[in-house]
């Protein structure tokens, strides 16, 4: 059985001509924590609020643990927070929550308290929203969307105006979640380093496009420092590589060349090996970056 | 649907007490009218068509404007977009509010005027119409339809400063036009009227004029074309996800 919890295929929005979103397929597997990365206005709160039932798209198809039939029914398994945090000011933190144990027909009150501690606000719950800081809110918004147990949790930039403490936090509760409930999440961000010690992908997205989807573990590597090598014959540039060299730290990408990330002092020495054994090298550099400029460089930092 | 009903009546008790008011209202409503010295020993008729005019109109329009502010607040603030995040089919959504607030509005708008109408009945010995009883039905009838498209109207607007002029509009400028358009020709020839009670505020004129069975059958009929334009219009726009 697949593993794909939510998947896009060439969903695309235009708001009158302009394409909002343009034919962005990625998909999120099931307990990941997948960042969906892009400048302001790049679609992110687009792309969610089509998840969410909030937009109809133009074109593509939107699949909810593995159909695009039944999406509502199957929203009903995903907590959302779109934008800033949906509260009726008027009421309390404990009625806000009250409401959506209503709304999910959950049958118990009990879980309210915990999740009010959960999230911090076990000693303001009888305070009413209005009086609360945009901090309180964001995390009263974070509880009322993991109230009803979700499977999947879609969080539009919830750290958006918090300080740094509160970032923390929301970080620190995020993985909690993932780690005793479960739960998958998709939490988008224009900043990537607030995402970095959090997510396990990243789909980049700029002017509505998938620029990359990367698994943590390949941005890691692609941020180390290492040399970049291209060869005529990647397979047997590997067993040189292990053969001749001993290096076994390397990793081939896309079956067209490998990051090494030995022996970065003496690249001569690796290329000589490779032309000694009638390969014809057709890249050879040394590379790194930091998370962020490696973002920026996919994005153009121009648009940040 | 059952979930989506609880929720709302939930929000609607709890928050900035707009339930409080519109009860309130309501009743200061009735107290206006009975210290004013009125004298409910009047004849039905004439309370039908004098103090309901007065009173119920009123007591329309305050609470009507308490109801839209509450369904216009909800887009503002966005508490109506969990409705839809939460799965539920846009049909259930509308009708969830409508049932559920609309009923209960209605019957906190309905208690005046019916309160002031049963006073009459009971205390005046002379009574003109056959069928009392039905008089208060189709008021009732009258007045949910009312709240309803007080809510479809503002579920329309999505938006607080749309949604609290609705009632002003529907009540005032749409039944003034009707008024203007109809109402000579409708004292003259009482079967041109369904136009006239699809707005309905000067409801009781008809009640003193015309055979309660076929006056319902109007009320019943007007009510439904408006609700049901309404509704389908509403629907379009859930269908069509049109939220910011």
């Amino acid at each position: 059985m697949s593993n794909i919890v939510l998947e896009t295929k060439g969903l695309t929005k235009c708001y009158g001509k302009a394409k909002v979103v343009d034919n962005f397929s990625f998909k999120v597997e099931k307990g990941h924590i997948c960042g969906l990365i892009g400048p302001n206005g790049a679609g992110k709160t687009t792309i969610m609020k089509m998840m969410a039932g909030l937009t109809k798209s133009n074109g593509g198809s939107l699949e909810l643990f593995g159909t695009c039939k039944d999406l509502d029914r199957n929203r009903r398994r995903i907590s959302f927070l779109i934008e800033n945090p949906m509260l009726d000011i008027n009421m309390s933190a404990y009625k806000n929550m009250e409401y959506i144990k209503y709304l999910k027909g959950i049958p118990t009150s009990e879980k309210i308290e915990d999740v009010l501690e959960f999230v911090g606000l076990g000693d303001a719950k009888d305070k009413k929203v209005k009086k609360f800081s945009l901090g309180m809110r964001q995390r009263l918004a974070i509880g009322m969307a993991i109230l009803s147990k979700p499977e999947i949790l879609v969080l539009d930039e919830p750290v958006n105006g918090l300080d740094p403490e509160g970032i923390v936090d929301v970080r620190k509760m995020i993985k909690r979640l993932v780690h005793e409930e479960e739960v998958t999440v998709l939490i988008s961000s224009h900043i990537l380093s607030e995402l970095s010690e959090l997510c396990t992908d990243y789909a980049i997205i700029n002017h509505g496009c998938l620029v990359e989807s990367i698994t943590s573990e390949d941005l890691q590597v692609k941020c180390e420092n290492h040399i970049t090598l291209k060869t005529d014959d990647i397979n047997r540039t590997a067993t040189i590589l292990e053969g001749k060299l001993g290096i076994s730290k390397y990793k081939v990408f896309r079956d067209e060349e490998v990051h090494i990330f030995e022996k970065l002092d003496d690249v001569s020495t690796v290329s000589r090996a490779i032309t000694d054994s009638g390969l014809t090298i057709l890249k050879l550099v040394e590379e790194g970056a930091s998370l962020e400029e490696y973002y920026l460089s996919k994005v153009g930092g121009a648009n940040v | 649907m059952f979930n989506l009903i609880r929720a709302e009546l939930y929000r609607f008790k709890n928050s900035g007490g707009y339930l409080f008011f519109m009860i309130l209202a309501s009743l200061l409503g009735l107290l206006t009218v009975f210290s004013t010295g009125f004298d409910t020993k009047f004849e039905f008729t004439i309370m039908l068509s004098n103090v309901t005019q007065l009173s119920y109109n009123m007591v329309l329009l305050v609470c009507g404007t308490l109801l839209t502010v509450f369904i216009g607040v909800s887009y503002n603030n966005r508490m109506s977009y969990y409705e839809i995040m939460g799965g539920n089919p846009p049909h259930k959504i509308i009708l969830a509010k409508t049932l559920s607030m609309g009923f209960i509005s209605a019957l906190i708008m309905y208690i005046p005027t019916a309160v002031l109408l049963l006073a009459s009945y009971i205390n005046s010995g002379k009574q003109t119409i056959e069928n009392p009883a039905m008089v208060f039905i189709i008021l009732f009838i009258i007045t949910l339809h009312t709240t309803i498209s007080f809510i479809l109207y503002a579920m329309l607007g999505r938006n607080l400063v749309l949604a609290s002029f609705v009632p002003y509009i529907r009540l005032g400028i749409l039944d003034l036009i009707v008024y203007m358009l109809v109402f000579q020709e409708f004292s003259e020839h009482a079967d041109n009227k369904l136009l006239y009670i699809t707005t309905n505020s000067q409801m009781a004129h008809l009640l003193t004029k015309t055979g309660d069975n076929k006056l319902l059958f109007i009320v019943l009929i007007s009510s439904a074309i408006e609700c049901a334009v309404l509704y389908i219009l509403v629907y379009f726009v859930y269908k069509n996800k049109k939220f910011k």
